[in-house]
């Protein structure tokens, strides 16, 4: 069973991920901003990462870019989901070491087709 | 709620205008998709429709119902073992069979709003960039002219864009235009979107080296599906290639195809002609 971390500051998001994910075989963990995603990333490096952008305390940005300079940072394959959707922004989150890019609001289908295309499922 | 005696009589026109094959129990269905055609032309149901089609032997108004009936479903790189196929198996078999500069002809047969040529102009690109491509003239062809003008246009919503794309491939061939994201030009150009069905002969358009008809002829009875196959392959090169959807057959209904091993990849067989 391969094991995602979802980190979002929204409760209700989190819980529709978790929802979605079980139902694809994940085994999830949460964190509420990337502070909390990077303390349990040095725990347990989770298989796959589901990063929002704008969170208190750490941004996903933030988070991803300092967890691919950790040890066994550049293992986790990491999705961003996130309201941000300029071109620039994209591009600036795969730069920063995203494997893949989701626009919120999403839905079972996207969650699905997108963990397919970062060869998750 | 429709009378069975109406929707047998949709059924008819609609097997004998697209070769849609409406079972029974789809009366309720049929009901309810009508219920916003049926308010467009002023009718309080779809029964009311289907009598005042009648009465007034509206062929426009039949061609109405039965394009609310087709299955508009479809998104980018739909079934991604199907695209491993092509681009692994089908392109490189043919093109080796190809002129060193050929121009590969490929139609998309029931195309709905685009997603499938476009995938197939992505493609052809993105083969070209590894220098394995050819120059590929792309005929993408549906019977809803409802469907085809969104196809045409080449805007797609931030949920269709997300389907079956990967974050690299939408940025690389489409821009945002507020809440929509637009093919590229390049991406549009490779792609020709013109009105045929498939019930008719598909004369002037052919030969092509690939047909797609995906998800297309699971509508139809055996009758229609084998006819509409032997048309197909009447327009195929005497090697080209077939793709059908997911778990779709040919060869059940006619020997013009043999398999090829990979899931609804066929091959036209050379010797075959058509029954005169
Ligand atoms: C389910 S969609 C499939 C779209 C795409 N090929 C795919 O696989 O994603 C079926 C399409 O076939 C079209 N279609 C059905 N009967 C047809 C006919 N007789 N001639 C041309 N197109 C037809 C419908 O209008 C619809 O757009």
């Amino acid at each position: 069973m391969k094991s995602c971390l979802v980190v979002d500051d929204s409760r209700v998001i989190r819980k529709v991920a978790r929802r979605i994910l079980e139902d694809l075989d994940f085994e999830i963990e949460e964190a509420a901003d990337g502070l909390e995603a990077l303390q349990a990333c040095r725990k347990a490096m989770p298989d796959a990462i589901l990063l929002d952008w704008q969170m208190p305390v750490m941004s996903g940005i933030d988070f991803l870019r300092t967890l691919r300079n950790e040890q066994g940072g550049e293992r986790p394959v990491v999705v961003f989901c996130t309201t941000e959707n300029d071109v620039e922004r994209i591009s600036e989150a795969i730069k920063a070491g995203a494997d893949e890019y989701i626009m919120k609001p999403f839905d079972g289908d996207i969650l699905h087709s997108k963990f397919a295309e970062a060869g998750l499922i | 709620m429709l009378t069975e005696a109406q929707f047998a009589l949709i059924a008819r026109q609609a097997k004998r205008r697209v070769g849609l094959a409406l079972k029974p129990d789809r009366l309720a269905v049929v009901d309810a998709r009508l219920a916003p055609l049926a308010r467009r032309e002023g009718c309080a149901c779809a029964g009311e429709l289907v009598q005042a089609t009648q009465e007034r032997s509206d062929d426009l108004l039949w061609d109405a119902i039965v394009d609310a009936l087709v299955d508009p479903s479809t998104h980018f790189f739909r079934d991604r073992a199907a695209w491993r196929a092509l681009a692994e198996r089908a392109i490189p078999d043919i093109l080796r069979g190809r002129a060193p500069n050929a121009r590969l002809r490929i139609w998309s047969a029931g195309c709905a709003t685009g997603q499938e040529p476009f995938s197939l102009a992505i493609l052809m690109d993105e083969l070209r960039e590894e220098g394995q491509g050819a120059t590929t003239e792309i005929v993408a062809t549906d019977v809803s002219a409802r469907l085809l003008d969104k196809a045409t246009a080449g805007i797609f919503s931030q949920f269709e864009v997300q389907r079956g794309l990967s974050v690299r491939r939408m940025i690389a061939r489409f821009e945002r235009i507020g809440e929509m994201w637009r093919v590229m030009d390049r991406v549009r150009a490779a792609v020709r979107f013109e009105a045929h069905n498939l019930m008719s002969e598909p004369a002037a358009m052919g030969p092509f080296d690939l047909i797609l008809c995906r998800n297309v002829l699971c509508g139809m009875d055996d009758e229609d599906r084998k006819a509409t196959l032997e048309r197909l392959a009447g327009a195929l090169a005497e090697d080209g290639m077939l793709m059908l959807g997911a778990g779709e057959h040919a060869v059940d209904v006619t020997d013009a195809f043999s398999r090829t091993g990979e899931d609804g990849l066929f091959l036209r067989n050379a010797y075959w002609r058509r029954a005169a």
